[in-house]
């Protein structure tokens, strides 16, 4: 199966849900809000200036209409099968009287990623082994080509091995379920410099997944101190989802994460655009908001959004991409830059 | 049907990039950058805005021109906004048709049909006319809809092929089963590549939690990622292409643009947008560029020299009929890759470089830096000298990959072998200040 493929193009997923959404019956005006919300904000036009909504409806010439709905009394139905319904029930209780109108299966290509995903190694964090060896079952003829030997990561961090992997497999799964829960939880923790915390109040906000050092952590507002945290899954201990009532929930969590530590002023950068420069910059940035513009003699400006925790990785990334790429503002960043610069020219000089 | 759509993915696969990681060309930057007519570029770009949503798309003036961005942040947006490229395919109304009323029909008898009983069916209850679609044509989309797609099953009785609907692989797994499928299928959804397909099976199975199981309003944004590049979503189409045929085992022969500053497109330029046609190769393994976002395919060519090809310059793939033994080339790309740090095989050279760091911290408060050398360099080997003072030897196939992150520890790092590494390092902090203007 190819990976473009029509069967998921949007409208043809629109479709789908269409007749689904039918099998009990829907008016005009139900369906007309099921496209608005699936379609293009550009509408899709077809040949003789029809539009989807007038195809689905059956409001063109005859041989041009879909006919995959048909009416009855101003209410439309799937017109193919027994899945029509009297006036007023719903497509929930159709579907437990009649087969749904179109079943909803994996398609090839999801098959074999599925498959793949189950040999992943954090898998069991998630899911049961009961869930794993029921899929591994339903999905052993499948031949997957997506595979671990097949692929190989470079420019990666190697972290040394987690010590403990039952209590990390555990605390994963117990920060997932408060996360679900929404659910705050009290914690003790060890830090990289050897300190202390016991008894900790935070709500866990999302786990972060990276994947330069293939490691899970977990991004917290300790409320305790009123601020987000992130902190590393293995290095915390009896953890436990408490039902306190807590003043904040994980929206606001995220917000006020987005808001502290956004940075004010943008990095600007000038890049002139030799040896890729430009290339490397905007591949080393692609994750930061960002926007460009070009100043002419192949030379660029960007302007870089940055969170202020990320700011002394940035300034290496700014330092390792070399002397086409140069820090127009902050000053205070420009410094830094050219203070680390000298500093490694000094240790030639020694 | 309708025109908004594309036959193949790779007419925008360039615009995306150009748009996506530069962002700061007008259309007539553009034009002028990729040597293509202002109307394809216009005509493209617009499909953009209709492809990708409104929230990743920002639009800039600089003076009179307008600038097209794509744009996110990683904390903020967990979901990658380029898969929603891929759900663009153009469809003729016969595909529409022909799937969705197959499909009606098999579902709604609950039982295997033949061709004859489909078409029957579907003619009688003057669903299709026979006039505009042929029989043929239906038998091609069941075929597909078996092979392909996989949504449909098959079997033979008495050489008559009946059709069903293909099992369903969910049926033993109950709500909280599914429930802990769909969350891991989020989190893997940007880690297994390709990506698309991961999306793709997060849709599946939420309509399949909805309309089969009733399950409403399910959420998957518990997590987010940190070091996962987007863009690379735009070559999954070539990358999905060549993991068949490495799986397979089948030879392939690539088309790919040259790159800018290759020895060909110096002898005659005009080559710069032209394909290039590779013999046949044997596709090995896929490197993937953590730092960058940025694919590679390794191939062996006929008289085993390695072959490495970036897939955001290959244009399309042909999968051969000669095929190869993989376990032939085990050996040869351990050779060959096993000291790169990213793409540059060993080729020509008896054995890898050698490069020698001193690295110098202080030993109370930067202890860290030492660690964070070591984990990032896969087999350097450290040599404590004194208190602050560190050598590290890392052998590489080119030291030239090493000179960024030698670098980003600007500072930190004198690099004391080789003599043309170090020269090339010091240039680089000369002529950097001088940038800044700065004069020493």
């Amino acid at each position: 199966m190819e990976l473009f493929s029509e069967i998921k193009n949007r409208y043809f997923q629109l479709m789908f849900r269409i007749i689904n959404e039918c099998a009990g019956g829907k008016t005009k005006n139900e369906i007309m809000k099921i496209i608005d919300e699936g379609e293009f904000e550009q509408k899709v036009i077809g040949k003789n200036q029809e539009s989807f909504a007038d195809l689905v409806l059956n409001k063109c010439e005859a041989d041009e209409n879909f006919n995959l709905l048909t009416e009855r009394n101003g209410v439309y139905y799937p017109s193919v099968g027994n899945s029509y319904c009297p006036e007023g029930s719903t497509r929930d209780t159709a579907k437990k009287e009649d087969l749904l109108p179109l079943p909803v299966r994996f398609s090839m290509i999801e098959k074999a990623w599925l498959k793949s995903l189950l040999d992943k190694e954090g898998i069991r964090m998630v899911l049961s082994k009961e869930t794993i060896d029921k899929l591994q079952e339903e999905l052993q003829e499948i031949d997957t080509p997506i595979r671990d030997e097949y692929f190989e990561l470079t420019n990666t961090i190697k972290l040394p091995a987690i010590p403990n992997r039952e209590t990390y497999e555990e605390n994963f799964r117990i920060l997932l379920n408060a996360i679900i829960q929404e659910k705050a939880i009290r914690y003790n923790n060890i830090d990289k410099k050897g300190n202390k915390y016991s008894d900790r109040l935070a709500l866990p906000v999302s786990i972060e997944y990276s994947m330069r050092d293939d490691r899970f952590r977990v991004s917290m507002y300790l409320l305790d101190e009123n601020r987000p945290i992130m902190a590393n899954i293995f290095t915390l201990s009896d953890i436990r989802i408490v039902e306190e009532e807590i003043s904040i929930d994980r929206e606001t969590a995220k917000r006020l994460l987005f808001e502290q530590k956004y940075s004010e002023e943008p990095i600007v950068l000038e890049v002139t655009d030799k040896k890729a420069a430009m290339e490397r910059c905007f591949m080393c940035f692609s994750g930061m908001e960002r926007t460009a513009r070009s100043l002419g003699n192949n030379k660029y400006e960007i302007r870089l959004n940055y969170y202020l925790f990320e700011e002394e990785n940035l300034i290496r990334n700014i330092i390792s991409l070399g002397p086409y790429v140069k820090v127009i503002s902050p000053q205070r960043i420009a410094d830094e830059v050219i203070s680390r610069v000298k500093k490694a020219i000094s240790l030639y000089n020694v | 049907m309708f025109s908004d759509f594309i036959k193949h993915y790779n007419i925008i696969r360039d615009i995306l990039r150009d748009c996506f990681l530069y962002g700061c060309f007008s259309r007539d930057g553009l034009e002028s950058k990729r040597n293509v007519s202002s109307r394809k570029v216009s005509y493209e770009m617009r499909r953009i805005q209709q492809y990708v949503e409104d929230k990743y798309i920002r639009t800039d003036k600089d003076g009179r021109f307008k600038l097209l961005n794509l744009t996110y942040d990683y904390m903020r947006h967990s979901d990658n906004f380029l898969v929603s490229t891929y759900m663009t395919k153009s469809f003729t109304r016969a595909d529409l048709l022909t799937y969705f009323f197959i499909l009606l029909y098999i579902q709604s008898q609950n039982r295997p049909c033949c061709l004859s009983e489909i078409e029957d069916g579907l003619a009688e209850g003057g669903h299709l006319s026979f006039d505009r679609i042929s029989s043929k044509t239906i038998e091609r989309k069941l075929s597909e809809m078996c092979k392909s797609f996989g949504i449909l099953s098959c079997n033979v009785v008495k050489r008559t092929k009946y059709y069903s609907i293909a099992p369903d692989i969910l049926k033993s797994l109950d709500n909280k089963e599914l429930r802990e499928l769909f969350t891991a299928v989020g989190l893997f959804k940007n880690i297994v590549f390709p990506v698309v397909a991961g999306y793709f099976c997060e849709q599946t199975l939420k309509d399949y939690m909805y309309f089969e199981r009733n399950i409403n309003g399910i959420d998957n944004h518990y997590f987010n990622y940190r070091h996962v590049h987007y863009h690379p979503a735009i070559e999954e189409q070539v990358l999905w292409e060549i993991l068949k045929a490495i799986h397979t085992r089948h030879k392939v022969k690539i088309f790919y643009r040259l790159p800018k500053g290759s020895d060909l497109l110096k002898q005659d330029p005009s080559n710069a947008c032209e394909q290039q046609n590779s013999k046949a190769l044997i596709p090995y393994k896929i490197r993937y560029d953590v730092r960058h976002g940025r694919f590679y395919l390794v191939s062996f060519s006929k008289n085993e020299s390695c072959v490495i090809s970036r897939l955001d310059r290959i244009e399309s793939v042909e999968i051969l009929e000669e095929t190869f033994k993989r376990e032939d080339y085990d050996e040869l790309y351990g050779k060959q890759m096993c000291y790169s740090w990213s793409s540059v095989p060993l080729e020509g050279k008896s054995e890898p470089e050698k490069v020698k760091l001193e690295v110098i911290i202080d030993e109370e408060t930067e202890g860290y830096i030492i660690e964070k050398i070591l984990n990032e360099s896969p087999n350097g080997v450290l040599d404590k000298i004194e208190d602050g003072r560190y050598h590290i030897t890392i052998e590489v196939n080119d030291s030239g990959e090493l000179i960024p992150w030698i670098r980003g520890y600007a500072g930190y790092v004198k690099v004391l072998e080789s003599k043309e590494l170090a020269d090339k390092i010091f240039n680089d902090w000369k002529e950097m200040l001088l940038a800044y203007g700065v004069v020493q």
